[in-house]
Parts: C-alpha cells; sequence; structure tokens
C-alpha cells in the first residue's frame, strides 16, 4: 500500500482536481485506489460521487470512533473508493488538539487498509488536517499552478514537511514530486518553472497538467476526466500523470515502516 | 353601551374548540399523507429534510448552555448544489431497490436529479449494458433510459 498526500497550502491550485483523477488514472492502471477527502469543502467527494457533505464520513473516524471501512464507498469511477469529508472538517484543528496522538490518527485509521494506493485530498491549509495527512503518507505530491504567489506558498509547505519531519521523525517522507497545474506556454509560466527548477531540483515532474475546460465539466458531470472526455488534453495529461506517479514509486526506496505501526498500534 | 354581562360571558366562554379527530379519521389522514409521500419524491425529500431540521434545532441541554464550547459542530445544509437525495444511501445506487420502493415514477425522479458519472456508475456496477456501447459518450438521457428499461425487465 502506498499512501500519497496531495498538498500544498495555496488554494485552487488543483489538489482536489488532481486527487480525483490521479485516483482514476491508477485504477486504470489495474490498481485498487482509495480516495480519503480530507477538506472541509469536501469537494473531491462531490466531484467523483454527487454527494454533498455526507456524513458519517472521515471527520467521524479522526474524531470519533468508527473504524474506515464503515464510511467507506464504491465511488462513480470503477476501481476508486471513496472515504468522503463533509463541512465538519473546516473546524476539526480544535477537536483534534486535545486528542492524544493527535497527528496519527489517520495513519492510525489506515493501518492494515488492503489498498494499493490511497490518496489524500487535503485543504489549502497546514493545520492538523494536512499534518494527520503527511504523517499518514509515503509520499507527498505538490500541485503548482505557476503565478507569484504560488511561490511564496511553496517556501512555507516546504518548510512545514521539513519540520514535520523533525517533530514526527518521518525520515521516509519524500516529496514524490511538483507538477505543474493550469499550465500555458507563457513567459511568466516559463520564468516561474524555471524558478521551481532551482529550488527543487530533481523533483519536478515531466507531466504538465495544461488549462482545459473538460477538467472543469468532469467535475460537474461527477466523474474522472478519464471518463468524461479521456481524448482531451486534460485527459491524456492527468493519465500521464498516473504512469509518471507509478513509475516514481516504485523507484522510491521503501524502509520498514516501524514508526507508523508503532503509532498506528 | 353597557355591557350586557350572561351575554358578554357567553362571547368570552364562546371559545369554539377544533373537533377532535376520530382514531378512523387520523388513521385515514396519516394513509393519504402516507400515499402523498410515495407519490412525490420531491414531497418526501422536503418531508425528510425538515424532519432532519427538526433534529438539529432542537432545544439546547442545561449542559450545552453551561459549555457552549463543547456543542457538536452543526451539519451542513446545503442550499445551492443539493446533489444526490441523501435517501439513495451511500456509494452507488441500486436502480432495482429504488424501483420496488419509490415506483417507476420515483425512480424516474431519482434518475433525473442523478448526474453523467452517477448513471454511469449504476450501469457499470449494476452490468445493465453487457455491450458497453451505453457507457460510451455523454448522453446522460440515454443512461437513464436503459436503467429504466433494465429495472422494468427484471420486475416483468
Amino acid at each position: 500500500m502506498t499512501a500519497i498526500c496531495i498538498a500544498n497550502n495555496k488554494g485552487g491550485v488543483g489538489k482536489t482536481t488532481t486527487a480525483v483523477n490521479l485516483a482514476a488514472g491508477l485504477a486504470r492502471l489495474n490498481q485498487r485506489v482509495l480516495l480519503i477527502d480530507l477538506d472541509g469543502q469536501a469537494n473531491a467527494t462531490y466531484a467523483l460521487s454527487g454527494r454533498v457533505h455526507p456524513v458519517p464520513s472521515i471527520y467521524d473516524v479522526l474524531v470519533g470512533e468508527r473504524k474506515l471501512e464503515t464510511i467507506t464507498w464504491m465511488s462513480n469511477e470503477e476501481n476508486v473508493w471513496l472515504a468522503p469529508g463533509d463541512g465538519r472538517l473546516q473546524n476539526i484543528d480544535m477537536e483534534l488538539a486535545a486528542r492524544p496522538g493527535r497527528e496519527w490518527r489517520l495513519a492510525r485509521a489506515l493501518n492494515g487498509q488492503d489498498f494499493d494506493y490511497i490518496i489524500l485530498d487535503t485543504p489549502p491549509a497546514l493545520g492538523l488536517l494536512t499534518q494527520n495527512a503527511l504523517a499518514a503518507s509515503h509520499s507527498v505530491l505538490i500541485p503548482v499552478a505557476l503565478t507569484e504567489f504560488s511561490l511564496i506558498g511553496m517556501d512555507k509547505l516546504d518548510a512545514t514537511i521539513a519540520d514535520l519531519r523533525e517533530q514526527l521523525d518521518l525520515d521516509d517522507l519524500q516529496v514524490l514530486g511538483v507538477f505543474a497545474t493550469f499550465y500555458e506556454d507563457t513567459t511568466t509560466a516559463r520564468e516561474t518553472w524555471s524558478i521551481l527548477e532551482k529550488k527543487f531540483e530533481g523533483r519536478l515532474m515531466e507531466t504538465r497538467i495544461p488549462k482545459n475546460l473538460d477538467l472543469e465539466k468532469a467535475h460537474r458531470a461527477n466523474e474522472s476526466v478519464l471518463s468524461f472526455a479521456p481524448a482531451s488534453s486534460g485527459g491524456q495529461a492527468y493519465m500521464q500523470l498516473a504512469r509518471e506517479v507509478k513509475r516514481l514509486v516504485a523507484a522510491q526506496s521503501r524502509p520498514y515502516d516501524r514508526r507508523r505501526s508503532a503509532h498506528a498500534n | 353601551m353597557p355591557t350586557d354581562p350572561p351575554a358578554a360571558k357567553m362571547r368570552v366562554n364562546k371559545r369554539v374548540e377544533p373537533p377532535a379527530l376520530t382514531p378512523d379519521e387520523f388513521a385515514r389522514a396519516l394513509r393519504a399523507i402516507a400515499g402523498e409521500l410515495e407519490r412525490d419524491p420531491q414531497l418526501a425529500r422536503r418531508v425528510t429534510e425538515a424532519m432532519r431540521s427538526e433534529t438539529a434545532d432542537q432545544a439546547p441541554t442545561a449542559d450545552d448552555a453551561e459549555s457552549p464550547a463543547k456543542k457538536p459542530p452543526r451539519t451542513f445544509r446545503p442550499r445551492v448544489i443539493e446533489g444526490a437525495r441523501p435517501d439513495l444511501g451511500p456509494g452507488v445506487p441500486d436502480p432495482f431497490a429504488l424501483r420496488a420502493r419509490l415506483g417507476e415514477l420515483g425512480l424516474a425522479a431519482a434518475l433525473d436529479e442523478l448526474r453523467l458519472g452517477s448513471l454511469r456508475a449504476i450501469v457499470r456496477e449494476h452490468h445493465l449494458d453487457p455491450t458497453g456501447k451505453a457507457l460510451t459518450g455523454t448522453d446522460a438521457e440515454r443512461l437513464r433510459r436503459l436503467i429504466l428499461r433494465a429495472t422494468a425487465t427484471q420486475r416483468d
């Protein structure tokens, strides 16, 4: 099982679109995938099921005593299961803060899950939800819209990952890759990309997700772009991203995760 | 004009109490309401949501008054995009179970509210299109017709 956290504290960069379409892409590569919606906006839940803020949800696993299996159901995409989110996640930091092992509650819930991939969609914030996601993940995938504001946010995210590695002893948490979303071949995009290349040398991915209206239309249709418009530029890019992720994961060294197992028990 | 005490007393005491329903009338009323709810899925959904609101808006207990910080977060109630109706349950809806519960018209109404992705999932998960041709394209109406036909055939 490989758990990948889609993270960026900047909103609107394509985290949910990536979580939804990467999950669908991996499923098309014969992987069993669980998508967990950790964002209080619960857009990934809506995008793959048409449900708006269903209850119970992952909130009841993190705060309550529910088992993950009791809130997981088949999404609209074949071989993609969904652990939905709902609006109560928006205020969960206060509720989690007082609980023991507060950063490890998700890792504990994922222990023993029988999926090939678990994709975690996170909110645009670096609070306890994202920390839970990072602590439960083997890798982080960072979508970046090539704008000035995105670059400012990247520094903060990078620092947070470094801090968490130290605080929670997450030595094996790796940045799987940084990739561009809403990509257009403009001078600004190329300049921004070259800045990222200097900062994240060796971690920039080959795949670039283009600006494509079919991505939004697919959300409205409550399915992935791979089902809605597989031949579109967005559809082809996300299929390429799934292949690249699978290749990168296979190449990662995966030491036995004693630390997560210890916290998970 | 001086008040005629006996007449005034009669006016005051002339509060007309509505006649109580007999048990038979009450049972007929409940049956009529149940029938309407079965015939009109939109009405059923509004009643369900109203009942949920009643539960969510119950008066706070003494404990809540003492420690408002402990109040559980309210469940979000969507207004603009309501999404798939809650009574479809989680996961991919079962059109056969829906037809059995809601009838043909109720199933048609439920399908009308579902988007392309959910309709495709129903067809796929319940193996309603052996040829696979219906699953291609973006014609949601075609999928609705397929599901209605398939559930009618099964029922027959």
